[in-house]
Parts: structure tokens; sequence; C-alpha cells
């Protein structure tokens, strides 16, 4: 199957960087110097292509009703400009995917992970029965670019010439950047800012140069996924997907436990009342002679405690760092676990990431 | 599309004690004539899809409408697969669950029964 281009591909090939197949689409893993790009968007913003996430615009009266019913967090009450992130879950609580819920008026906006548009649709239709709701998929209609870093708001902000204020996460607004609208959804990247700007393919290329020439450094895959392991936000595939629950996958602050059944409620809510969560993302550092791989098994004592899901080296050669799923009596920070398998070397536990903070008051 | 069994068509029936009841909640809302219940079902509750009732005199021309113990029970068409067969219950005392669905057609159904999958 042929690769998806972004509305931006012909512009960085001309460019002479390298493409990669990632998602299913044909991706810029760096465009400068990944050190260079991860410094940017760890210390002040750089913006990234993320046409390769999914967009679905759900249309019709009942879309926030249904979504609140098959899913983990509170959407029923978005007005125009709100949104949050919420889970679709099974009926045994699994992970179907993690999703971005923005109600911009005419629809209701979806953003899904990598290649997840098709499942979420399925779903959806599953259960619209009596609803009023049609789910397009609008990926390859539109562009989306995310700025992120400790300064993207700032950055976003010069770039549109208006004041964001306290936008709160996963709300959003319309502005005019390089005489072209765009929409921007506030949609932290774990602790990282980050906004997303969405507009219309034709738009992708001057909101892309007068980013740059506002000194905004374009970042490609290699620096981005060392940003994705620094700041522990799980993906789709890795981290997330049908064998985790969200409970173990660290995302409690977006599962709203008072607003009443959705599909998966009863087992996360026993889940979470018995404390029966079996085992707990966690972040890693790996020891300066480790070599490691995605799926490799982490022990603790000489016995299996874990399998890491992600494993990247930070572009500014300071080591190795990962995600991993670990048994909840060996998942504390400080605990050192032993790689095993083709791999050596040691992980250190960092932390137990919430991509969305603790659970909601 | 009817679904059969020996030729007879299946439907959504309701026991008396539950239809005293619609007609109770009827007449709290002001309902006198063509009292009846609308039953429908809804993607959603902890296994799937969940019940939805709805006390009513407004017979809708796409409902598949039988009457029982006087009161008129309207299946929503979209709902009706998955409700043939169900027979609709009143559970009553001090730990009764109210309104009761006993569904032939729910493979699982949660804790609480008020939702299901098939």
């Amino acid at each position: 199957m042929a690769l998806l281009r972004s509305a931006l591909h012909s512009i960085t090939a001309a460019a002479g960087v390298a493409f990669h197949e990632r998602h299913g689409w044909d991706l810029v893993m760096v465009y400068s110097t990944a050190e260079e790009e991860y410094q940017a968007v760890t210390t002040a913003a750089g913006v990234h292509d993320t046409s390769y996430m999914g967009r679905l615009k759900a249309i019709g009266d009942d879309g926030l009703d249904l979504l609140n019913r098959l899913s983990t967090n509170k959407v029923l009450d978005l007005e125009p400009g709100q949104g949050a992130p919420t889970i679709l879950t099974t009926d045994r609580g699994r992970i179907l995917d993690l999703i971005g819920v923005v109600n911009v008026d005419d629809y209701i906006l979806l953003i899904t992970s990598p290649g997840a548009q098709q499942q979420v649709i399925d779903w959806l239709d599953k259960y619209t029965i009596m609803e009023d709701l049609v789910v397009e998929d609008i990926t390859e209609e539109t562009t989306m670019l995310s700025v992120l870093g400790p300064a993207s708001q700032v950055a976003v902000e010069s770039a549109a010439g208006i004041l964001l204020n306290e936008l709160p996460p996963y709300h959003s607004l319309t502005a005019e950047m390089a005489g072209h609208r765009v929409r921007i959804v506030n949609r932290p990247f774990g602790e990282l800012p980050s906004f997303d700007l969405l507009m219309d393919p034709d738009a992708a290329a001057g909101v892309w140069d007068h980013l740059s020439a506002s000194g905004v450094l374009p970042v490609g895959e290699e620096a981005f996924e060392a940003v994705r392991l620094s700041y522990a936000v799980p993906a789709y595939g890795h981290e997330l997907g049908e064998s985790y629950n969200p409970l173990e996958a660290g995302l409690i602050g977006s599962i709203d436990f008072t607003k009443g059944c959705y599909i998966g409620q009863e087992v996360i809510a026993r889940l979470d009342t018995y404390q029966k969560i079996q085992k707990h993302l966690v972040s890693l550092e790996f020891s300066a002679d480790a070599t490691v791989f995605e799926g490799d098994t982490l022990n603790d004592d000489g016995r299996e405690v874990g399998k890491v899901t992600s494993v990247t080296r930070i572009p500014a050669g300071q080591g190795l760092i990962g995600l991993a799923y670990v048994r909840k009596a060996s998942a504390s920070p400080g605990n050192v676990l032993e790689l095993t398998d083709s791999s050596s070397g040691q992980a250190e536990i960092m932390a137990l990431p919430q991509m969305f903070g603790p659970e909601q008051s | 599309m009817a679904i059969t069994m020996d030729g007879v068509e299946l439907g959504v029936s309701i026991s008396e004690l539950a239809a005293t009841k619609i007609k109770y909640f009827a007449e709290k809302q002001g309902l006198k004539d063509n009292i009846g219940v609308r039953v429908a079902v809804k993607g959603g509750g902890c296994s799937g899809l969940t019940y939805d009732l709805q006390i009513t005199d407004q017979e809708l021309e796409s409902d598949k409408t039988i009457e029982q113990y006087g009161v008129k029970v309207m299946v929503d068409k979209k709902s009706y697969i998955y409700l043939v067969g169900t027979e609709l219950e009143f559970s009553d005392g001090l730990n009764g669950k109210g309104f009761v669905f006993t569904n032939p057609n729910a493979k699982k159904s949660c804790g609480c029964g008020t939702s299901f999958s098939v």
C-alpha cells in the first residue's frame, strides 16, 4: 500500500531531508539534527507535523451523548470550544483508544491515535442505534501541526497574533495564522505544553514557513520519539491497546468516577476500589552499558516482572530511556531492574507517569 | 422485519405488575389515554448496550407495538432486533431493582442488570 503523505511532503522533500515509514505515513525523521530538535522542544519550542494522527468528524445531535456513554471521561456537557481527553474502553475495561474530544460547534472533532481511525469509527457505528450521528474520517483532508515545548504558548500566540490566556487543556479556538484560518487545540503532551494547529492542507505550507521564520524549529520523528519518552507519554501500539486498562496506563486523570455508566465502567470501578491493578506503566532510564529492545523482559531479583514497551536514545547522547509495564510490587521509583533476553544492563524506574495527572477531584 | 417463531411474531411483553407500574407513572405524568411505554436500546452501560424506557402516549409509525394489560409496549424499530422475546417485569420491595428486562438475546449482563451485550 502506498504510504500516506502530509501536505508538507513535497516542500520538505525539496529541502533534501530523509523520509521513513511510520504509522503508514512517509515521515521526516530529522530536519536539522536530532540533537538541536530535541533541545528546541525541551527548552523552547518546536513544530512537529502530526498530520499522521487520526482526525474524525462526528456530525449529529447525539455525538457527545454517545461518546459519554462509551468512554471514561465526562464529555456530555462540552460547550463549543471546549474539549476533553477520554478513553474508549471495551466491556472488559481495556483500552480501545485514547481520544481527544473537541466540540467545534458544527461538529465534534475526535483526535485519535495514528491509524486508529477506522477502529474508532467502527466502534462508534456499532453502538449507534437510534442516535443522530455520522462519523467521517477527515485525516487526509486536514493538516495538523503540533507546536511543542515550554515556550509553545508564546510561539503560537505570537504566530497567531492573539492571546490564548488560560485556555484549558483540550479547549480550542480559531485564529488567523499567515493569512489562513487555523483551529488551535491546547493538547498537552504529558507535562510538556503543546498546541495542535488544524488547518486546510492548502494552508500547511504557509503556516509551516511562518512558524519556522519566527524561530520555531521543525522537529522530526527521531527527536519527537525521544521527547515522548522523556515526558513518558504512552503511545498506541506500545503502551496503549487492548492488552491494558486505563488505570495500568496511568490515565486515571481522564476517568470520571461519578458520571455514571459507560462501557467497561464496572470493571474499571472495581479495579480502582479494590486496588486490583496488577501492573503499572513506568518510565525507565537504562544503564550506560545497556543494550535494549522493545519487548525485552525485565527481572527483579531474578524474577520476571515486566516488559519494555518503548526505548530510544536521547539525541544529546544522554543515554537510553524507555517505558515499560512492571508488576505492581516492583513498580517503585528508584527500583533497579535487570534486563534479560538478548539484552543486558539495568533499568532504573524513574516514575509512574500519569499523563493527565491524579484522579479528578 | 418481523421475527417469528412457529408463525407467531415475537415482540416484547410485559408482566402485569410492570403494566400496573407503567400506568401509575403515566398518571403521575398526567397521561390518561393511550398509555404506553417506548422501549429502546442505546449504546453504553457497562456491557455495551443499555435499555431506555420512556412513558408516552405518542405511538410512532415506525414502532412495533403490542398491547398487554391495558398498556401499549412500543418498540423502537432499530432496537427491535436486540429486544425480540424480551419480557419487561417489575422488581418490587426494599431491594427491588424497579423495571427489569429479561432478554434472551443478552449473552452477558452487568452487575446491576441494566446493561447487556449480544
